[in-house]
This record gives structure tokens, sequence and C-alpha cells, in this order.
């Protein structure tokens, strides 16, 4: 099939502004466009969602940072290539300063700003010494216009750039774009080859619906998905994929999302060599760092929760379910603001100095269902109300466990909170997460006796715990923000 | 609405924020046996209401812990 990817050698490159793998942390070394949301010849704008990139720790779509037509996409679907890599690129539009026509360290912000933000979780890492961190935001993010052609494997699917309206009519039609023959200019797929494509479809479609965790057991015991059963394919379903690998189950007609394979509930069968999970590798190598290098220190405090929780009660009964507040959206408002008003806790250790936040810019550690966390930010969290928050972390957290998040939503962090009360414990000790200086960790909200006044009650009860970094903060600080802390959950529900 | 169709409901609204949840296990607890988060919980309760038209107050929601108990307060509730 004929091409959008290959360079003709007639357009004019020095105008045009690359589209860079980009780094969503020290340690993320490749990734690969599992999807192009854009053709050539599209306009794109700044924020604008133009690829989807995988990772080691999940999908996500990532985002152009100028106004512009797409020139060329250079990287086809599927194809590993090192951070920095050009991926595409962008005629900027008439007038508009390209980012890339900037100063370098401007130029490389967007990309760069990944480098120095552990807020996503186990992406990030800092550089083995605090010293040498700035040289991580480099070589993670190299200037743009300085990088090596990628070394492209052609693999399947790689000649295929679909526009939105194909690719949705393809997955309502339950076809698989790559085997639809092309008609249009040059070998093109249009929409009537879609649509007759559909039309012509077999019993038999390959569409899968994967879960986030048959997505990661697929990889992890090298199960081929293509070989897996049509319909929802689950985590168990890969597993015994793994474990027989002659299995190859035909199910009947599962064209419904709805229709899930049968499952049995017996206890998966764990495949003979278990690969690493990437992810466990990620966060094993992030917080062992952290351990190691940041001088912990803990302050906790136990927090009566009666008189807040029983105003956003009163404030939810009166509401939709859909509008509904959860206690953690009271939980992030309050650390947020409890950040603004404490900024020795907001920010990163750098090179050997404290950087204060430019902002609250909080990360909400979300623990994956299918295992390993993602800490996506809500970016000037002191500033929003607590029905923004609350929409916002719904939609982030929502979007962690079963959609995508933008490159934007997990990084920049300056501060983060865990909640782990839901798993029932009554306190977290949280590990940092560098170059950040400070985690809030939330225990259960639990029944306790609560002495006040002389006088013995029972009370709704939260432990929580700031871990500081003693080389930026010092405990009087920590103190001093767990007060706030709790100061402002009172202030900004009861009356 | 009978018991079978609030089962799917419920089903299809799993199958969206838990995939690898199995919704015929009635019984199981949604929380402590399922995993299901506050937020998944929430979720839930929005996808419900939106397919059902069933609003499921707060301090109700707290006691429904089954996909059995889901099923049947929805079916009772449900006005088609």
């Amino acid at each position: 099939m004929p091409e959008t990817i290959d360079s003709t050698g007639t357009i004019d490159t020095a105008e045009l502004v690359p589209f860079l793998m980009p780094s969503l942390g020290a340690d993320m070394d490749e990734g690969s466009v599992v999807e192009w949301l854009v053709a050539p010849g599209a306009t794109v704008h700044h924020g604008d969602i133009v690829a989807v990139v995988q990772t080691d720790k999940s999908d996500l779509d990532v985002e152009v940072f100028d106004d512009g037509t797409i020139e060329e996409l250079v990287v086809p679907i599927g194809v590993k290539v090192p951070v920095g890599t050009l991926l595409a690129r962008i005629r900027p539009a008439h007038g508009s300063q390209p980012s890339g026509a900037v100063a370098p360290k401007a130029a490389a912000a967007p990309v760069a700003e990944p480098a120095i933000e552990p807020a996503v979780e186990p992406a990030s890492e800092p550089a083995s010494e605090p010293v040498s961190e700035p040289a991580v935001a480099t070589t993670a993010a190299p200037v743009r216009g300085h990088v090596a052609p990628p070394a492209i494997e052609h693999g399947d699917h790689v000649d295929h750039v679909f526009s939105p309206l194909l690719r949705h009519l393809a997955e309502q039609g339950h076809v698989d774009l790559g085997t639809v023959r092309g008609t249009g200019v040059g070998g093109r797929v249009t929409r009537e080859d879609v649509e007759l494509a559909i039309a012509a479809r077999p019993a038999r479609t390959t569409v899968r619906r994967l879960s986030p965790r048959a997505r990661r057991l697929a990889r992890e015991h090298h199960v081929d998905v293509e070989s897996l059963a049509i319909g929802t394919v689950t985590g168990d379903d890969v597993l015994r994929a793994g474990a027989t690998p002659t299995a190859a189950p035909a199910l009947p007609t599962p064209t419904s999302a709805v229709a899930e394979p049968p499952k049995d509930r017996s206890p998966e069968t764990p495949s003979a060599t278990p690969a690493m999970d990437p992810m466990r590798l990620r966060i094993g190598r992030l917080m062992t760092k952290a351990w190691q290098e940041i001088p912990h220190y803990q302050v906790s405090s136990r927090i009566d929760l009666q008189a807040a929780l029983a105003a956003l009660a009163a404030l939810n009964a009166s509401r939709p379910v859909s509008a509904r507040v959860l206690p953690a959206a009271a939980f992030a408002r309050a650390a947020a603001r409890a950040a603004a008003q404490v900024p020795d806790v907001n920010g990163h250790w750098i090179d050997g100095s404290f950087v204060p936040g430019d902002g609250v810019h909080l990360a909400v550690v979300v623990a994956l269902r299918t295992g390993g966390l993602l800490a996506p930010v809500i970016h000037d969290a002191a500033d929003k109300d607590l029905d923004s928050l609350m929409a916002e972390m719904r939609d982030l957290v929502t979007r962690a466990r079963s959609g995508r998040l933008r490159t934007s939503e997990v990084t920049g962090a300056t501060i983060t909170i865990t909640e782990l009360g839901e798993g029932g414990v009554e306190s977290v000790s949280p590990i940092i997460h560098p170059p950040q200086v400070a985690i809030l960790g939330l225990g259960a909200v639990i029944d306790q006796p609560w002495a006040e006044h002389g006088m013995l009650g029972v009370r709704p009860v939260v432990h929580a715990t700031l871990a500081g970094d003693h080389r930026a903060v010092d405990g009087r600080s920590g103190s001093l923000f767990l007060t706030r802390f709790a100061r402002c959950l009172q202030e900004d529900l009861v009356p | 609405m009978n018991v079978t169709t609030a089962h799917h409901h419920i089903a299809e609204a799993l199958a969206g924020i838990a995939p690898d949840v199995d919704a015929d296990d009635l019984t199981a607890d949604l929380h402590d046996d399922l995993g299901l988060d506050s937020m998944d919980l929430l979720n839930l309760a929005v996808a419900l209401s939106e397919s059902t038209g069933v609003e499921i107050p707060e301090s109700d929601f707290a006691g429904l812990r089954t996909v059995d108990a889901l099923q049947s307060y929805i079916a009772r509730r449900a006005t088609t």
C-alpha cells in the first residue's frame, strides 16, 4: 500500500516543526505509536491529541504543542522508537510562533517537563545522583531537531493512517481497518471501502476488546492476542492461552460488548516463567531510589471528620448521583489548599536545592485493578472548587483505569496524595515520589474513641501522614501542613 | 423491571468499570471481594441511574454490597 510516510524530499523541512516521541519520565527510553489520530493535511492546535503512544506503563494520548498542519507522519504505527525520535512534522500555522523556533530550553519544555515530573508514578525516576538530575532532563528530552532518524522496523499495518471517521466506522462495524482493501487515491482506504467491508463482514470478526489486565498479561506471557477469542478478552483468557499455547478458542458470535466469554473462577494458572511486569520494575526502581536517597521524615495526626462528613452527606443528599462528592475530593482539595499555604512542601528537589512549585499540581495515586499504580495530576488544584475537583478526579481516575490519560495529565505534579483507606488500613507511611519533596498518605476513615472537652465519644477519624524530604523541608513545615489540612477540610465543608 | 433485566444493566455497567469482574458472581461483596473502590462504586451508581432511571440514594447505596442486592433493589425501584 502507498504511503504517507515516506519522505519525498520535496518538503521544505526547514520550516517544519518536529513532533517528537515525548519522554514521560526519566526512565522511559522508548515508546510506540499505536494509533495516529490525524492524517497528513489535518489542522492541529496546541493541546490537540494527535497520537496514542504505548509505553511500558500504559497507553497515553499525546498532545501537540504547536498550531499548524500535519505535513508528514514519519513513524508508522506499531514501531518502537526511542524517546526524542521524530514522529511527525508539522507545518506551523501562518504567523504562529512554532515552539521549535524559540530558545532551546523553552522549546524542549513540553517534552522535558515530564522528565522532572515523577508524578507519573513509576515512569519517573530521578537520576542516580541528585546532582545529575538536570542532565536527565536533557537526555530524556533532546532538543528538537537533534534526533537520529528512527530505526524503522516495518511490522504489520505500518502503512495505514486512518481518519477518526474511518476508525469510528470500522469500530462500529467490527472490521479491522488493516484488512480493508483501499480503492481510493494511491490505494487509500475510503469510507466506501469500510462500509463494503462491514457489509461483507464474515460471522467471525477480528474485533477484540482487551481489558487492561488482559493486555498486560498478554505482554507478560507473550501471548499473541490475535490468537485469542474474539469479543471481550479477559485476563483469564490470556492466562489460559498462555498455559495452553495451542488453544485458540473460537467463540460463537460475541458482537456485543456486553457478551463476555464464559469465565471460570478457578484460580488462575500461572505460566511457568512469568516475565516481570514492566510497571512493577518501574515502581521498584523509583521507590528504591526514593528510599535510598531521600531522608524521609514522617509526621502524622488523627483528624476528626464528624462535622465534615456530616456536611458532605447533607450536600450529597440533595444531589443526583452524578453530582455527588466523595470524601476523596474533599481530601484532595484540603491537601491542595494546605500545600498552597505551606509552600515548603510543594515543589521539587532538583540539583541539590528546593525549587518551589509554580502552583499546586496534585498527583492522586490510583491503584489499577490490573496491579500497579498511576498518578494522574490535577493541575492548579488549590484554585479549584470542590465540584470541579470531584469531576476532574472522577474523570482522571476512571480514565487511568479503563481509558487513557493525556501526557499533560501525568506530568507536572508538585505534591502527591495517596489514599489507602479503601483497603481498610488505618494509616499509611508513604514514600515520596522524587523529585517531589512531600507526599500525604491517608488511611481509612474509622470510627474511633475521641476525647474532646473532657468527654469521650466516638467519631469518624482519618489518620493522615505527611512524609517529607528532610533535605528540602523540616518537620515543622510538615506538621504545619497537617494542621492546615485539617483546618481546610473543616472550612470547605462545614458552614 | 425484572431481575434479569436489572442484572443485564449491572453487568453492562460493570463491564465498563471493572472488566475483570464477573457480574454473575451474585453474592461477592463489590468492595471487599471484587475490589471496587468508592470511585468505582459511584461510577456504577451513575451508570445504573442512566441506564435504569433508578437513582440510588447514598444512604441506600451503602447497604447494597452485592450484585444480588443491587439487582433486586433496581428491579423493585425501576418504573419500567
